[in-house]
């Protein structure tokens, strides 16, 4: 009865929140970005020959930060315009997702003004933030995955400038300005699958677990359509670390043979055994890796499914699902 | 037509308005109606009423923002209807997990006077405004839209697991605000 009148005044949220949530910067995923891949493969001549000249023009000394006025430059983020040339899940135009592609792979979402908070104090960047000039954005109908310009769709990103955000030391975080704005960029994903974590963590900077700050993470348990969590806490142990990053290292990441595959028939006949288990079995660890640098890598790990599933990969060795198990309990 | 245009054709009464809404926002009024409901035909049927009492809404109302006016008028509609329809068929659809999930949130010792509709809404938003904006999408494109775990995975490219895990996160912040604040549902 209660949760009714929760739920009918929820309708009565402010307007923006709804729309928040319909006209959203999508985070691209591998499945999705897999759509242009027959476009993409129309393309590859032209691509391929675009993608030598580019490569010619990415290895020339970009123009240094200070050179390019930017002291004291006040983060503005992005807004999204035009409709998006998909057709979304409610087949609704909505705006362009504010993201940008860097060499045809790795999309960068943009940060939350708090999340940029994080990384700026003061919410300006100045020349000694200002890392290895990437490009010019250069604005795109569909993906593709040869050209090594930074690109985007969204149109108020084309001719902006791109960065390294220099202080986190690593390729996770890009500075895009421009067109009377300017914001940090997160690395999100890898525009296709097959990426292992160590990919992921090597973007991030995470190349060792000295890296690593600490690792927190929330088992969880099924509680009939709910779930609950079972136990919180945080690793910090240097040793428990290192076991952590080398079992996760070790990963190999599996590929669907196309987004309109499903997941492979291993897994599939794994979740159905999976499913057999005792509730109490059926736990899942949300684990995440702070790193030094201030980003992290996050991931979700099934320990009793299979001989240990972390999403997107093949199954881990028994030995190392049972050293990771340990930490975690 | 913008939104401004056909809020004008209300007010003048011209019954093109209508027609406009139809064209403009009705697959957003039919996927609010169908998250809700489940079945086509009384989706059809709920934003059927919502345009029905869009234009006997404006006048007096004029709003500013005319696709959620009638997104809310439709969610009404089919929150309604849907419960009408459990009255004689009950369980299993998104409207009540919704409620399973969100009885959650509600404090089990909850003393205190009832607070009102103004009180709780206003304490939703700034909850929600305290959210980061990946939680606070995903929050309401499941208790508002009354979306399935599925659907907001694949809108905003997560794992089912982490659309589940960021909205029990959602709740059990819900439920310590509510708790703090003393809100009485």
């Amino acid at each position: 009865m209660k949760s009714k009148r929760l739920l009918t005044i929820i309708e009565d949220i402010d307007d923006k929140y709804i729309e928040e949530a319909d006209t959203v910067t999508k985070r691209r995923t591998a499945n999705r970005v897999l759509k242009y891949a027959s476009l993409a493969a129309c393309l590859c001549l032209v691509s391929v020959v675009g993608a030598l000249l580019l490569k010619n023009v990415s290895t020339e000394k970009a123009p240094s930060a200070s050179d390019a006025g930017t002291e004291n430059i006040a983060l503005c983020p992005f807004e999204a315009t035009a409709p998006d040339p998909d057709e979304d899940w409610f087949a609704e135009d909505e705006l362009h997702h504010v993201e940008v592609i860097l060499q045809g792979n790795r999309i960068y979402t943009q940060l939350s003004e708090s999340e940029c908070a994080k990384f700026t104090a003061d919410g300006t960047l100045n020349s000694a933030d200002y890392g290895e000039k990437l490009g010019t954005v250069k604005e795109i109908g569909a993906w593709d995955k040869a050209d090594s310009t930074p690109c985007a769709q969204e149109p108020r990103l084309a001719g902006c400038e791109v960065y390294y955000y220099k202080p986190v030391n690593c390729e996770g975080l890009i500075i895009v300005q421009g067109n009377g704005a300017c914001c940090l960029f997160g690395f999100n994903n890898f525009a296709e699958e097959g990426n292992s974590i160590a990919d992921v963590l090597k973007v991030k900077g995470a190349l060792n677990a000295e890296d690593i700050e600490s690792i927190s993470f929330e088992i969880q348990v099924p509680n009939g359509t709910l779930i609950q969590t079972q136990k919180e806490g945080t690793v910090i142990a240097p040793e428990k670390i290192s076991t952590v990053m080398d079992v996760i290292t070790k990963l190999t990441p599996y590929v669907r043979e196309s987004n309109l595959s499903g997941d492979p028939d291993w897994l599939c006949e794994a979740r159905e055994e999976y499913k057999k288990l005792d509730k109490e079995q059926q736990t899942v660890i949300f684990v995440k890796l702070m790193l030094k640098n201030g980003l992290w890598v996050d991931f979700e790990y099934q320990p009793n499914l299979g001989s240990g599933f972390i999403y997107g990969n093949r199954f881990l060795s028994e030995e190392d699902n049972a050293a990771l198990s340990t930490i975690f309990n | 037509m913008d939104d401004k245009r056909i809020v004008e054709l209300y007010l003048l009464r011209n019954e093109d308005a209508v027609k406009q809404t139809q064209d403009k926002y009705g697959k957003y009024c039919l996927n609010i109606a169908h998250g809700i409901l489940e079945n086509r035909e009384d989706a059809e049927e709920c934003v059927n009423e919502a345009y029905l009492n869009t234009w006997n809404c404006i006048p007096p109302h004029r709003p500013q923002n005319l696709k959620t006016f009638v997104g809310k008028i439709t969610r009404n509609a089919a929150l309604k209807l849907y419960k009408k329809k459990s009255a004689i068929r009950r369980g299993g659809g998104q409207t009540d997990l919704c409620l399973e999930e969100l009885s959650e949130c509600i404090p089990a010792k909850n003393g205190g006077q009832t607070a009102d509709d103004a009180e709780i809404k206003e304490m939703l938003n700034s909850f929600l405004a305290s959210l980061s904006a990946d939680m606070r999408r995903v929050f309401v494109r499941r208790y508002w839209y009354m979306g399935t775990v599925s659907e907001i995975a694949r809108m905003y490219g997560y794992t089912e697991g982490k659309v589940t895990a960021l909205l029990f996160r959602c709740r059990k912040k819900l439920k310590a605000l509510l708790e703090k604040e003393g809100i009485k549902i």
